[in-house]
């Protein structure tokens, strides 16, 4: 069976004033199967961002392929759903317009989806919030807001560019439970970028451990823990060794240092 | 709350006013250098007919430069934002245009146009035309790079992606260079008129300041203010109706 999304050698070289360019990505090759939530984890800088981005099609590789459902992606790949760290909602819209500016965008009635729309609405605790404007809501409702508006039409696939890293700790928790109520009720293919490693853990099925730059993948981590997974998983020992297993590698990666200040 | 800071303003100005009488009447100021408050009150009912004559003229001046101003700084600025060509094209020039002092144009105008309204308009047009231009490419560029790539992965073609994302949230920088361009557009006419005209508050002004009519002269200002605060607070109105969700907005007590 081939992967949903497979990336084959992806490179991304970002020019430069002077001299040679900075190596973002290198020689990723990643297999990703449908219904399955993977995510990216990395310090910043280690091209996480770019890698989705080259996914959808927003950003051209240097060198190699990204296909999804074996075909090519060579310009931007619209039947999808993007979830970003600003909840990028529009002032001059409510959640209802938010959430239905996606079959606009489209150039496709709304009036049909209007029923699926509050629905989906509800079904992240906001209904009664329809009528309102963002920034009559915090900003945790307001990312429950773009979720819904990236789910709204339906996409098999779900970009999520750390979707929560502007969120208070408690929301943030809310948040991360709520998305995997989502996923197990629609089984869509995440993508999932965090620089979070218990998040990562929590939420996916594999992680993907990256490099400081330039990107690479260091190891793919299945994590092999029952789901539903409630918050209580997280004092569990096996999620603690998956924790650990990824700090050390960090720590190895020279990303977390210990043991007070180095010579340079 | 509200209330009260109106009733402040309007016990400073009657304030002021007091002092300005009694200074006036104790120290015998002579009326062609300083007219007492009630004087150009006077004059301002007595003149209403001619001074209302004037101000229409005036106004008709700034409303048609403004509009125009307005219909071709929007479209000019969206194609200055969109294309890197245009920018590199069109900027220079308009910068060039904008260094040179737009009264020193005034007298090329009547060469061009004579002594009708078109030589004010066309003061007016070009002095309201360059605030709305910056103020609308700066509302352009702030988008958030991510907006674009949102619409992008929505399928959506670049005008749709500028109709429904770019220019609402443009709107806001674009009323800052319309208000701006109000308040200049009457100094632009005013201008015009003063260069030659028989029409209009500046050929009013004019008289008043040859015939040493300082009274006149100042019921004159009186008007020439009331004309620009209308206008002022006509766009102000404009852009309640068009941004309520803007932050500008919202700090207003509905």
């Amino acid at each position: 069976m081939s992967a949903f999304i497979q990336t084959a050698g992806l490179v991304k070289q970002f020019p430069a004033k002077h001299g040679e360019g900075t190596l973002a990505v290198d020689r990723v090759d990643l297999d990703i199967q449908a219904g399955e939530f993977v995510s990216i984890v990395g310090p910043s800088g280690c091209g996480k961002s770019t890698i989705m981005s080259m996914i959808a099609g927003l950003l051209q590789p240097t060198r190699g392929t990204v296909s999804i459902g074996g075909q090519v992606v060579s310009k931007p790949f619209t039947d999808v759903g993007i979830v970003f760290q600003r909840d990028l909602l529009l002032d001059w819209r409510n959640v209802l317009g938010n959430v239905l500016v996606q079959f606009e965008m489209r150039g496709l009635p709304c009036a049909p989806h209007r029923e699926r729309a509050r629905a989906l609405i509800a079904s992240v605790g906001l209904a009664g919030f329809e009528t309102n404007y963002p920034w009559q809501l915090s900003g945790g409702m307001r990312q429950r807001v773009s979720i819904c508006r990236a789910l709204v039409h339906e996409p098999p696939l779900l970009l999520m560019d750390e979707p929560f890293g502007a969120l208070d700790a408690l929301t943030r928790e809310q948040l991360q439970v709520d998305l995997q109520d989502i996923w197990q009720r629609s089984r869509k293919t995440v993508v999932f970028i965090t620089h979070s490693i218990s998040e990562a853990v929590f939420l996916s099925d594999r992680v993907v451990v990256m490099t400081p730059r330039p990107g690479r993948i260091r190891e793919i981590l299945p994590i092999d823990l029952p789901r539903p997974r409630n918050l209580a998983v997280r004092d569990s020992s096996e999620f603690g060794r998956y924790n650990r297993h990824i700090g050390e590698l960090f720590r190895d990666l020279g990303v977390i240092r210990e043991g007070g200040a180095r010579a340079a | 709350m509200q209330l009260s800071r109106h009733l402040w303003g309007v016990g400073s100005f009657l304030l002021i006013f007091v002092v300005w009488e009694l200074a006036v009447r104790v120290f015998k100021v002579p009326p062609y250098l300083v007219p007492a408050p009630l004087d150009v009150a006077r004059e301002l009912v007595e003149n209403a007919r001619h001074l209302g004559y004037h101000s229409l003229w005036t106004a008709l001046t700034v409303l048609v430069g403004f509009v125009a101003a307005a219909v071709f700084a929007v479209p000019a600025a969206v194609v200055i934002a969109s294309s890197l060509v245009a920018e590199r094209l069109l900027y220079p020039p308009m910068v060039a245009t904008q260094s040179i002092p737009k009264i020193a144009l005034a007298p090329l105008f009547v060469v061009w146009f004579g002594f009708g309204i078109a030589p004010k308009v066309a003061v007016a047009f070009l002095i309201a035309f360059f605030p709305i231009v910056i103020d609308t490419i700066v509302g352009l560029r702030s988008m958030d790079p991510a907006m674009l790539q949102l619409a992008r992965a929505m399928g959506a073609p670049g005008w749709r992606v500028f109709w429904k994302f770019s220019l609402p949230h443009a709107l806001p920088s674009i009323f800052g260079g319309l208000k701006v361009a109000s308040t200049l557009a009457v100094v632009g006419a005013l201008t015009g008129e003063f260069i030659g005209s028989d029409k209009g508050l500046g050929y009013v002004l004019l008289q008043a300041s040859g015939n040493l009519n300082t009274t006149l002269l100042f019921a004159t200002l009186v008007a020439l203010s009331v004309l620009a605060m209308v206008f002022f607070y006509a766009v102000e109105l404009l852009e309640r109706i068009a941004i309520p969700w803007h932050v500008s907005q919202r700090a207003h007590p509905a």
